[in-house]
């Protein structure tokens, strides 16, 4: 049923960006990892942003995956941000133990832009305000 | 006379696209082995239970819900009264897709009850954590939400499979423990979570898994 649907993998100003819109299930991710590794291959794309504004649950499983997709994204050189992470899920991760906490994040695609451009101006080492500050905690 | 299959696209196709609808009603019939141009007596009940379970997705508002489940225990000629209470839900998964379906009604049931959007996350996610452990560990088992019969406010998960048990649990719930898929997170992760967990889980006589949280 859900092995036809993938999601999308947009090319945007040289950054890859994955906009997650629909409840994950373990096929799906499977195949964005797939997708995404081809992307990267196929593109020159030096950043990878994956939104998860429509993302309700992340369990143990599913942030290994997206682990393993910004891991695989950073043995091919581009750097990734995650982004639109909500409250409850992000209190949920921490107190499983799951805080995502060598990946960047920012609170919505225009600012996981800037701080990916930031970056290649100033860079890789630069880093920016955001990639210090995971964003998606505030208590 | 209208086909009954007729009348159950119909009454799915008042809160659903014609072609989700289809798909919907052919997946709920072929889980629960009903062929839908021949219904036998008996057939109705778990079509119903599959129609409404697969829906929980489609159809978002507790009024809505409740008004298909009317239409449909109409169609199939059920009574409507008590069947689908809040008081218990039992789910069976069996396969990768009933984490989502499991998740779902996990967060459904957990709104029902009074829980803020934050422990609906909790719940929802501890849920996904045990219907996949039984989807990759047992094959099949059954996961049931429940209000705690100690009379606090709360939701009891009871996910149980007869599976092959942990062999190694002590590693997982100390942490130290790495699986293949995952981080060895799941079920430490979930005990996190959640006010209580008991497990029974010795190797070869399959998994009892039961939470309880509280409001």
């Amino acid at each position: 049923m859900t092995a036809e649907f993938r999601i999308a993998v947009v090319e945007l100003y040289g950054t890859l960006l994955v906009p997650i819109q629909v409840a994950l299930s373990d096929q799906l991710i499977l195949n964005l990892k797939d997708d995404v590794s081809r992307a990267i291959q196929r593109t020159n794309a030096c950043g990878l942003i994956i939104d998860l504004s429509g993302v309700d649950i992340l369990d143990s499983y599913l942030s290994c995956a997206i682990h393993h997709i910004c891991a695989i994204a950073k043995l091919m050189g581009l750097r990734s941000v995650l982004t639109g992470m909500n409250a409850a899920m992000a209190m949920t991760l921490v107190e499983m133990g799951l805080a995502f906490k060598e990946i960047d994040t920012a609170r919505c695609i225009e600012d996981a832009l800037d701080s990916l451009r930031s970056i290649d101006q100033h860079g890789s080492e630069g880093g920016s305000a955001q990639s210090d500050d995971p964003g998606m905690v505030v208590w | 006379m209208v086909s009954l299959e007729r009348q159950l696209l119909d009454v799915l196709a008042r809160h659903m696209s014609p072609i989700v609808a289809r798909s919907t009603l052919q997946l709920s019939a072929a889980r629960c082995h009903v062929n839908l141009q021949s219904l036998r007596p008996g057939d109705g009940e778990p079509l119903a239970a599959q129609i409404i379970n697969a829906c929980h997705i489609f159809v978002e508002s507790h009024s809505r819900r409740t008004a298909l489940q009317s239409d449909l225990c109409a169609v199939l000629e059920l009574e409507d009264e008590g069947r689908f209470t809040r008081e218990s839900t039992c789910i069976r998964v069996e396969q990768a897709s009933d984490v989502v379906l499991a998740r779902d009604a996990g967060r459904e049931f957990s709104a029902a009850l009074g829980f803020s959007l934050t422990h609906q996350n909790r719940v929802a996610t501890a849920i996904s954590e045990l219907a996949r452990n039984i989807v990759q560990y047992a094959g099949r088992g059954e996961l049931t939400l429940r209000r705690p019969t100690n009379g606090r406010s709360g939701i009891e998960i009871r996910a149980v499979d007869r599976g092959p048990g942990i062999p190694h649990l002590e590693s997982v719930l100390a942490g130290t423990f790495r699986s293949k898929t995952g981080m060895g997170m799941g079920l430490l992760g979930t005990k996190r979570l959640m006010d209580e967990f008991e497990i029974d889980a010795q190797p070869g006589r399959g998994t009892t898994v039961t939470l309880r949280k509280y409001i």
